[in-house]
């Protein structure tokens, strides 16, 4: 079946991502719809699916909360990011069994006031809850997305004498936040940006020492296998475009190879055959599990392990937990701290 | 007014009797709310010569409050518009009343802090807006793009009345004094305050209404793209391009405005705001009155009558 595909940018821009949606689907008349990214672009754009009818299949949409309306025509690749605080959380456990981490822990948990950043913050609050005694939440505080000036979150981060400073935070933001962290002279033993911080982008702008040591738990890493779809995904990626894939065109990939799976299995681009199809998907994947479904039950988004990695002075960035699937050991407390 | 009607009538039919593709549909749709915004910034902006940076402050309250309104009273959306306009109204009067006082640059200067501040009160007060995450409207409840065609129709047939009312009443000639000179007006009986007042409460209760169109058009706001300080900039664009302080020049504003954005938009995503800058830069160098003003004179041009020679000759002698 030959597929055309329409590739327009939202400049990550609400209005617009709503504007093309709905361009897409009332004047190109196309079948079927994959997703933007961030979470409040996904929220709004599956609002036009929706009223559409039309299969919108997303690997940019991690929130629960897009989740939970009960749309019908929704699929996201992310997991929930709960899972993402809850899988660091585990290693910082482990790191505190090994006593490389103070008990009680002082957690300073900053979150981008989102639905992203509610989950990240639940997730760090339910494993602290099932711990008790382990761990104590000094600076719980929130900030708003494309932030400019993060000095007096982290003031208060400085002045509580976290142990632990757990952020969750888009990549424009993390940057942001780093380069002040760094250029006030701030070092806590974990330091952690949720998803962020193996990026390229991060590297060429912060350096490598600007990143040493933070801790991070993402969808997909191209260490998870040298074999298989991975090994097929990765290979074609560095042919087509000249470098390795993140996370991000890992899921991107994951979303239409899905969505070609379905519309396989259903034999035709009839939009109600293809959702249903793409309900009861259970595919071989390269995501972490190695398998992709979008269970009804949490509302067409998957469920599966997070990798944490760890950016070394090295360059590299070992999955570090969980244990049968690491590359490399983990460092903590943060050796560059002073003291 | 017998034209007014008469394109009123005519675009009301349109839809059931052309075969326009549902895209264009829901763009024209869409079109008249801004049409209608538009127009309602240009009563304060040009009739009053008090130029806003801060209308999406009350397009944001009327969205937000609209919503709010819905989910929790489930009354009919038209009901929730008009008390999210009513509220933004009230909210514009809560800030302007005190600094209608300031004249020009500093009017101005003062309505940028009140829209920046208002969209950071937005985005962190997340128990009534949802913060980043924004608040999404239930599709069963909320009127299909569709049917909001008509209503943009009706909400631009509300804002084009009240712009010829403002223009020929009394309310209107005072407003024309107030922009002349402000102490002049009030030693000739104007009360300025008032009237300023009463279309700045007017002027936010449209925005607001046109918000909470907006939300229902959507179905999902949140505040970065609700009390976007591009939004504001957004409605002063299609009131200088159709012709600021005319009476209808903002509807001609807001067509050129769209239309640029939905031709550009799709293929050269940035490039779009280039266009609205150079637009800018050559409608103030050369014809301050936007497309109203080249109009007119188009229309000057046209009708007048050919001089005979001799005549013509006797003018340029006399000019010299």
């Amino acid at each position: 079946m030959p597929i055309e595909l329409k590739l327009l940018d939202d400049t990550t821009d609400q209005a617009k991502a709503v504007n093309l949606a709905q361009r897409l689907i009332t004047q190109d008349k196309v079948n079927f719809f994959l997703g933007t990214y961030s979470t409040a672009l996904v929220e709004a754009q599956s609002t036009v699916a929706e009223q559409n009818q039309i299969p919108y299949v997303t690997g940019g949409g991690a929130a629960t909360s897009i989740y939970a309306k009960g749309y019908k025509w929704i699929f996201g690749t992310l997991a929930p990011v709960a899972n993402l605080a809850d899988t660091e959380m585990k290693w910082i456990a482990e790191q505190q069994a090994a006593g490389a981490v103070p008990k009680p822990a002082r957690i300073a948990l900053v979150w981008e006031n989102t639905s992203h950043g509610k989950d990240f913050r639940k997730g760090v609050q339910d494993f602290t809850a099932a711990h008790p005694g382990d761990y104590t939440v000094v600076t719980d505080e929130s900030f708003a997305l494309d932030g400019k000036d993060f000095s007096a979150i982290l003031s208060k981060v400085r002045a509580a004498k976290a142990d632990l400073f757990m952020v969750d935070a888009h990549l424009p933001d993390f940057i942001t936040m780093q380069r002040q962290y760094l250029s006030s002279n701030m070092c806590t033993k974990i330091l952690t940006y949720g998803a962020r911080g193996t990026e390229s982008d991060a590297k060429a702008a912060l350096g490598q020492t600007g990143v040493d040591y933070i801790l991070s738990a993402v969808w997909w890493n191209k260490q998870l296998g040298n074999s298989g779809l991975n090994k097929e995904f990765v290979e074609k990626f560095t042919a087509k475009f000249g470098s390795a894939p993140e996370w991000y065109q890992a899921l991107g990939y994951e979303a239409a190879r899905s969505l070609f799976t379905a519309i396989a299995k259903a034999g035709s681009v009839d939009r109600a055959k293809v959702r249903e199809q793409l309900s009861s998907l259970d595919m071989d994947s390269i995501l972490p599990g190695g398998k992709l479904s979008y269970p009804p039950a949490k509302g067409g988004q998957a469920d599966y392990p997070f990798v944490v990695q760890q950016n070394l002075p090295d360059g590299s960035s070992p999955i570090i937990y969980p244990a049968e699937v690491s590359t490399g050991k983990g460092v903590a407390p943060n050796p560059a701290c002073k003291g | 007014m017998a034209g007014f009607v008469v394109a009123l009538v005519l675009l009301y039919l349109a839809p059931v009797v052309l075969p326009i593709s549902e895209y264009l549909h829901n763009i024209v749709g869409l079109t008249f709310m801004f049409m209608a915004a538009a127009l309602a910034w240009n009563w304060l902006g040009g009739f009053v010569g008090q130029i806003s940076f801060g209308h999406s402050a009350m397009f944001g309250v009327g969205g937000f409050v609209a919503v709010r309104v819905t989910l929790a009273l489930e009354l009919p959306f038209l009901v929730a518009w008009l008390i999210g306009g009513l509220l933004a109204g009230v909210y514009a009067l809560l800030w302007g009343h005190p600094t209608l006082r300031l004249r020009g640059p500093y009017f101005s200067i003062a309505t940028i802090g009140v829209g920046e501040a208002t969209r950071l009160i937005a985005t962190y007060w997340s128990g009534f807006t949802g913060g980043s995450s924004g608040l999404s409207l239930p599709l069963a409840e909320n009127p299909t793009k569709y049917e909001l065609y008509w209503y943009g129709l009706y909400l631009l047939a509300a804002a084009v009345a009240i712009s010829y009312w403002l223009r020929r009443s009394r309310i209107g000639l005072g407003l024309l004094a107030i922009k002349e000179d402000v102490e002049a007006a009030g030693d000739v009986g104007v009360n300025a305050t008032l009237y300023q007042d009463v279309v700045l409460f007017l002027s936010g209760t449209v925005v607001g209404v046109c918000g909470g169109f907006y939300a229902s058009y959507q179905a999902f706001i949140d505040p970065q793209d609700m009390f976007s300080f591009d939004r504001s900039i957004g409605f002063i664009l299609m009131a200088v391009i159709g012709g600021i302080a005319t009476v209808l020049g903002p509807i001609w504003g807001a067509i050129v405005f769209v239309i640029i954005q939905e031709f550009l938009l799709a293929n050269y995503s940035e490039l779009y705001l280039g266009l609205y800058g150079v637009l800018l830069i050559l409608i103030i160098l050369f014809e301050p009155q936007g497309i109203t003003g080249l109009a007119q004179r188009l229309r000057r041009r046209i009708r007048r009558p050919a001089r005979p020679p001799a005549v013509a000759a006797t003018a340029e002698r006399s000019t010299v």
